[in-house]
């Protein structure tokens, strides 16, 4: 089924398109949200709201972008309200924490290990998605979608609704701060 | 204290090179569809919140005061109609002033 016909017959609530665009788009939308999020059973559940709102809001959908950069879009605005909920949620129990007179230690989740990261190559990659957690956001999704994703910066930037210069800015500054937050540890 | 990596960030940057994309569980499709069949069947009950506790007391409250209020002037009228009737003067006593049979006669 070719793009404007799958739309179509999402806007008329096929199941049978809906099946194809999950088919189709599964990975996509997963390795986006994983990359950001970190957490496989998370990024699961993310990806399935991700689908849920692109079957609920197909109907306002305006082809004036590919439905690939509209699904990009939706799972990375997904993945970023997650984290902010989880850094909003990690500060109150800090807060909490002290007035705990059982003074609770908070663990931090363990190292990620990206499952499609070659065996020789899986610690190097953890260190570097540890630190890809302290990036500000707009410079993590560049780098989800340029390096984890394979997108060029054209498509990059149509995905974050920038410009392409916008996003080599990000780029760049990814690179300076990451080295400075591997070299600080 | 500082680590120190061995490993550098040029490495670390190649690290991800030539990654292969993750894959979701093969129930995927399964449990999405099961999400949304139950949020479905979630929506379709959600007329019941409608009654939350809240509303529930508001409503008890306002029939409790009116019940109240009906009471308190149903009273009110009864009260004023029974002091209305004993202030009214009865057909025996009109009729005694009428042939003046409350006057004591003298002989």
């Amino acid at each position: 089924m070719i793009e404007t016909q799958l739309i179509k017959a999402l806007q008329l609530k096929s199941e049978e398109a809906f099946k194809e665009l999950v088919h189709t788009y599964e990975r996509m939308v997963y390795n986006t949200v994983l990359g950001i999020v970190q957490q496989e059973q998370e990024a699961e559940d993310i990806a399935q709201e991700v689908f849920i709102q692109v079957y609920t809001s197909i109907g306002g959908f305006r082809a004036d972008a590919k439905l690939s950069t509209w699904i990009y879009r939706i799972a990375t605005t997904k993945a970023l309200d997650w984290e902010r909920k989880k850094t909003a949620k990690k500060r109150m129990g800090n807060l909490l924490s002290i007035f705990n007179r059982n003074n609770e230690q908070q663990y931090d989740a363990p190292d990620f290990n990206h499952p499609g990261v070659q065996l020789e190559k899986k610690e190097a990659a953890a260190i570097l998605f540890k630190a890809l957690k302290q990036l500000p956001e707009n410079q993590r999704v560049a780098f989800v979608l340029l390096k984890m994703e394979g997108l060029n910066y054209e498509e990059t930037s149509e995905i974050m609704q920038t410009t392409v210069k916008a996003v080599e800015a990000y780029m760049h500054r990814a690179k300076i701060n990451l080295r400075k937050i591997v070299e600080n540890k | 204290m500082k680590k120190n990596y061995s490993i550098g960030i040029d490495q670390l940057w190649e690290s991800i090179e030539g990654m292969e994309r993750a894959t979701p569980s093969p129930f995927f499709y399964a449990r999405l569809l099961h999400k949304m069949q139950s949020a479905q069947a979630e929506e379709k009950l959600s007329f019941l919140s409608h009654f939350k506790p809240i509303l529930v007391i508001a409503v008890l409250s306002m029939m409790v005061l009116i019940n109240i209020g009906l009471l308190l002037n149903q009273s009110k009228k009864a009260t004023e109609s029974t002091a209305a009737s004993s202030s009214q003067t009865s057909p025996v006593q009109v009729f005694s002033e009428e042939y003046n049979l409350n006057n004591t006669i003298d002989f």
